[in-house]
């Protein structure tokens, strides 16, 4: 009496040699069954290629040269199309890209001659000046000192301990 | 006990060297076109463009549709080729990617046909293959005889179908065909199965005294209708 096991590997030998419809549908539900448990069993009808009836399969009309042709060209043109989405991305854009760089130029180059130092104030001698007070704080005294109408007015600030030397 | 061990029919198995051989040529070539490889691309299409057209055309049964399937199908693997992990092979892949565009075909093909009100019978009707021209009598047979198989084949549901369009190849075996659908090796052994059984009823005149399994004693269908490649262990 055969076993379960005996049974399903008389079964899958039958299928390796090529004998599928000699199977009944109630062995081959027990077969895939065990296929597909079965990694083993499964390797073991990896490697087979079911025998064709040619009654079955018969011979497929290929295309022509120039049909094929027509299809290699389609694929080799998309894939060329596909390749150039960085000088295409470029083009489209260029317009835009430009405006925002000239933006960004123009408000760096404010901001950057906001920052210059104002100019320097020129320093020149008052032709005419004329002082109404002095005042001089923390008890030092102011003097103003002349040698003539027109000439340089010097004022002198001297702390409270200073004294006047000859 | 035991069985007959297991032949690779149809072409000669590779060994295992020259296997790894291939399959590494194989890895650099997808490498390649997965870089944009022109050329690599271009050696891709011609060697897998003939099983893919084969797969296609027997979904979709028409011979425009089935170019325009295997088009699709090598530009969406080219696109997505960077991603490819290449655990199953470039083939099986790429025929994953044809029977899933030939069905979507087939799908929209047969939405089209049924909602259209004049209902055109002959978007419906597969192509019979063109062939060069035997004598008239002979010619009108194969034809009708070619145009019920295409005709059963079209009834099949898309699992069976799919399984059996690859199968119909004769060179992909239960392993890649399972790789290819994303399927168990039992399931694939099933569904061939089934679709084998339903196109044998459809065309039971051209399988004389075939019967279908064993009798309640276990033993096999009559030989005298057997196909001749069908061969019987008992162990």
């Amino acid at each position: 009496m055969t076993t379960n096991r005996e049974q399903l590997d008389r079964l899958l030998a039958t299928v390796g040699d090529g004998a599928l419809d000699a199977l009944t549908p109630e062995q081959v539900t027990r077969l895939e069954a065990h296929l597909n448990e079965s990694p083993e069993a499964a390797s073991r009808l990896a490697d087979c290629v079911p025998p064709l009836d040619p009654r079955l399969a018969a011979p497929v009309r290929m295309p022509r040269r120039a049909e094929w042709e027509r299809v290699r060209s389609a694929i080799a043109s998309h894939g060329a199309a596909r390749a150039r989405p960085s000088a295409g991305w470029v083009h489209r854009f260029w317009r835009p890209l430009a405006a925002a760089a000239a933006c960004v130029l123009l408000v760096a180059g404010w901001r950057t001659l906001d920052r210059r130092p104002a100019a320097a104030t020129m320093l020149h001698l008052a032709q005419h000046a004329e002082i109404n007070a002095i005042e001089a704080f923390g008890g030092s005294t102011a003097l103003v000192l002349s040698s003539g109408d027109d000439a340089p007015v010097i004022i002198w600030v001297l702390d409270s301990g200073a004294e006047l030397g000859a | 006990m035991g069985y007959s061990g297991f032949r690779r029919f149809g072409k000669p198995g590779l060994n295992r060297s020259s296997r790894s051989n291939v399959e590494a040529s194989e890895v650099r070539l997808v490498a390649a076109a997965a870089r944009g490889d022109g050329a690599a691309r271009m050696e891709l299409f011609e060697r897998y463009r003939g099983v893919a057209f084969q797969v296609a055309y027997r979904i979709t049964g028409r011979h425009e549709d089935a170019l325009d399937v295997v088009q699709d199908a090598f530009i969406r693997a080219f696109e997505a080729l960077p991603g490819f992990q290449y655990d199953a092979g470039f083939k099986t892949w790429l025929l994953r990617i044809v029977s899933n565009r030939a069905l979507d075909t087939l799908r929209a093909r047969r939405v089209r046909l049924a909602a259209s009100l004049d209902g055109d019978a002959d978007e419906s009707a597969p192509e019979p293959p063109d062939r060069a021209a035997p004598a008239p009598g002979e010619r009108v047979e194969r034809e009708e005889t070619t145009r019920r198989i295409a005709a059963a084949v079209d009834a099949l549901p898309p699992d069976q179908r799919s399984v059996f369009a690859m199968y119909a190849t004769g060179e992909l075996t239960y392993g890649e065909i399972a790789a290819a659908l994303g399927v168990p090796i039992g399931t694939v052994m099933s569904r061939l199965y089934h679709a084998r059984l339903r196109l044998k009823a459809a065309l039971a005149d051209l399988y004389p005294g075939v019967r279908c399994g064993f009798d309640a004693a276990g033993t096999p269908a009559g030989e005298s209708g057997e196909a001749s490649w069908a061969k019987k262990s008992r162990r």
